[in-house]
């Protein structure tokens, strides 16, 4: 019997049972789509989480650490982990170390990470936020190349500064761009306003820092005596012109190793400030003014990764590589789209027990009809194909369809969540994501499914004595 | 025993379960010929079906040696059995054994299908074996619209499409008006006129006397008689 025929006869088969067939193949249906929305949950995620990676060009990016910090060690409280960071250290993370990084092959800039607490006021509006500081060079990359009001700053010695929206949302701005733009009752009985994004590019914007200020306590030393918990700071000021506004960053769309208010890396030393910037600083026991507590390094591609963190280590410094927490990311993505696919893979295990069942019933209502294929020549494999392919039929359709149940699923339930995101002020995400290989694996498994799920009737069809079978009513 | 196309030697079928073995067939020894009409008469449960299907190969001996065509039928597989019952042998029943869901031309076709003939060709072999039995008008329509006689005639043509040697009927017959029953037996006799050899199975003796050449007669098993009609 030739395949095209067993396929026919297999459709002429489940054609002459239309009803019964319907309701099988709808349970496969079920099946797949729910295996396919939530395994199109799983790889959505985590589409989203690579496209941040690749956005913010992450994947070129390493941070550089004056020793070697292990953060999974850090968490899990090893204390030699710990012990190893408050170790003194030869090898300071300064300028010398930070012109060695920029001499190494591959590395296409370095430069020191620095971020410090600022409170700034525009317009009369004030709030606080960390400041981070940038060379005029990342312009080019993103998410800096392309702003969407404003620009990013010409050279390192600007006076210019980036704000992000968050911080205009912290000073109870929303911008108001392409005409009327929506604010949350929440938002309105807080006092937030909107704002055209043109009314603020070139304002001015004072940067507030607090300092060590000893000549206040040689002025009214009595103060401080009478309160020893207070600190001897005073605030200084100083102005930039703000440049350009930054993406709007959420759950989805973060902005991982900056800030949300940025100023040309040569402004920083003009800044008054405390002795430390960040975490790092304290983390890598920062020496003196002249180091740095970390240094961004950026190189030309993914592959001079390996051999640039290799060289810099080689060193004596810690070097910590995004891309190398992509893995762990992945590995967990797997995990999660194992569970998913599971609770999808329950519902087409009971769609595959309903294959079986209506295949047996199928069998006993045809025990005559398998009794005359064989009496006029039918073989037993033969007679396997016409029921394997019936199930392979059924698992086709059921596969097909439930695509298409699966992604009409995840179309409403993704719409019902930017819903609510866009209530939260949170950008459109698409949280599903329907690869061509799950599309060809989907139909691929449901077919696989059934047939296993058709082994069985089939092996007994294919066993049915054509004396009896003949002699059946 | 040139000429022979069926030969059985000590042939046997046992059917056993827990509590008793049952008997079908005894120690047969004969051979047909090619070209004979033989009929096989006894009376109900005397072994004339069983035998049919052990030479039909739709069952298999308990001992013995049943040769058809040459081939020892008792030590083939499954397979090689299938093609046995596809090309050497065709069979008709009492019931017909038509698919209902199907029109003639399909039951027909299916007898093609298993040997895997393209479609086209499928159908051709098919529409002429309806037509050589009268059923050129009837082709499209289900067994349900067809009468007795008409049904077992799409049965013939089925059992003939794939040009066997041999045409095993058993009680072909038996579901028929006695019109109509010697009109298939007339149709039986014409086809063995022109070189098939008929294996028929009747309770009925008498109606199956003018048109067989031979009688082999089988009581609880056993083969006891085996009278030609040049001898009766």
């Amino acid at each position: 019997m030739r395949a095209f025929d067993a396929v026919a006869l297999g459709l002429d088969n489940l054609r002459r049972t239309r009803l019964r067939t319907f309701l099988t193949t709808l349970g496969v249906v079920i099946g797949i789509g729910a295996l396919v929305s939530m395994v199109s949950f799983g790889t959505g995620m985590q589409k989203n989480v690579s496209r941040v990676f690749y956005e913010n060009d992450l994947f070129t990016s390493l941070i550089v650490t004056p020793r070697k910090i292990d953060p999974n060690a850090m968490m899990s409280g090893d204390l030699s982990a710990l012990e190893q960071v408050v170790a003194p250290k030869e090898a300071a993370l300064d300028d010398s170390a930070l012109f060695q990084f920029r001499a190494l092959p591959g590395v296409m800039m370095a430069y020191p990470q620095i971020q410090f607490p600022v409170k700034i006021r525009i317009l009369g509006h004030e709030t606080e936020n960390q400041l981070g500081a940038l060379p005029a060079r990342m312009g080019e990359f993103p998410p800096y190349n392309e702003l969407p009001h404003g620009s990013f700053f010409s050279g390192d010695g600007d006076s210019c500064l980036l704000i992000g929206q968050s911080v205009l949302k912290k000073m109870k701005w929303i911008l108001r761009s392409g005409g009327f733009k929506a604010i949350s009752l929440e938002d309105s009985l807080r006092g937030v306003r909107s704002i055209p994004p043109d009314s603020l590019i070139g304002q001015d914007a004072e940067i507030i820092t607090s300092v060590m200020d000893v000549s206040s306590i040689l002025k009214n030393p009595w103060q401080y005596m009478a309160s020893p918990g207070r600190m001897p700071t005073a605030e200084r000021s100083i102005r930039f012109r703000i440049s350009g506004i930054l993406q709007k960053t959420d759950d989805f769309h973060g902005r991982p190793f900056s800030s949300e208010l940025i100023i040309p890396l040569g402004m920083v030393r003009h800044i008054p400030r405390f002795g430390f910037n960040n975490v790092w600083d304290l983390l890598g026991n920062k020496t003196s003014d002249e180091s740095y507590g970390s240094i961004y390094v950026r190189v030309h591609g993914f592959e001079d990764v390996a051999p640039v963190k290799q060289a810099v280590e080689s060193m004596g410094f810690g070097v910590f590589a995004i891309s190398d927490q992509l893995q762990e990311i992945r590995k967990g993505f797997l995990i999660l789209d194992t569970a998913l696919g599971a609770v999808g893979a329950i519902a087409l295990i009971v769609a595959a027990l309903g294959i079986i069942n209506t295949m047996i019933m199928s069998i006993l209502e045809r025990t005559r009809e398998i009794g005359i294929m064989k009496s006029v020549g039918g073989s037993e494999a033969e007679i396997r194909l016409i029921f394997l392919t019936e199930a392979g039929v059924i698992g086709l359709l059921g596969g097909v369809f439930g695509i298409l149940l699966g992604w009409i699923v995840t179309r409403i339930a993704n719409a019902v969540a930017n819903f609510y995101f866009a209530k939260e002020g949170i950008e459109h995400v698409e949280m599903f994501y329907m690869p061509l290989w799950l599309i060809c694996g989907a139909v691929a498994f449901a077919i696989a499914v059934s047939v296993l799920a058709g082994l069985y009737p089939a092996a007994r069809a294919a066993a049915v004595n054509p004396v009896e079978a003949l002699r059946h009513e | 025993m040139e000429n022979s196309i069926i030969e059985c030697d000590h042939l046997n079928r046992f059917y056993e379960n827990r509590y008793a073995r049952v008997t079908a067939v005894h120690e047969l020894c004969f051979s047909v010929n090619q070209g004979e009409f033989v009929a096989v008469v006894g009376r109900s449960g005397s072994g004339k079906s069983t035998l049919l299907n052990l030479i039909g190969g739709l069952d298999s001996p308990s001992s013995g040696s049943i040769r058809v065509l040459g081939k020892e039928l008792g030590k083939m597989k499954s397979q090689e059995l299938a093609r046995h019952r596809r090309h050497a042998v065709g069979m008709i029943f009492q019931s017909f054994n038509l698919i209902p869901s199907r029109t003639a031309l399909e039951n027909v076709e299916l007898a093609l299908l298993f040997g895997g003939t393209p479609k086209g060709e499928r159908r051709k072999l098919a529409a002429s074996a309806l037509d050589s039995m009268g059923l050129k008008d009837r082709m499209r329509h289900r067994p349900g619209e067809l009468s007795g006689g008409e049904q077992q005639r799409v049965a013939i043509a089925r059992a003939l499409v794939n040009k066997p040697a041999i045409l095993l009927a058993d009680e072909p017959t038996g579901n028929l008006d006695s019109v109509t029953a010697e009109k298939i037996l007339d149709l039986l006799a014409g086809l063995n006129r022109q070189g098939l050899t008929v294996l028929m199975v009747t309770h009925d003796a008498d109606s199956v006397k003018k048109v067989s050449g031979r009688t082999l007669r089988l009581l609880d098993g056993r083969l006891v008689e085996d009278t030609r009609r040049s001898q009766a």
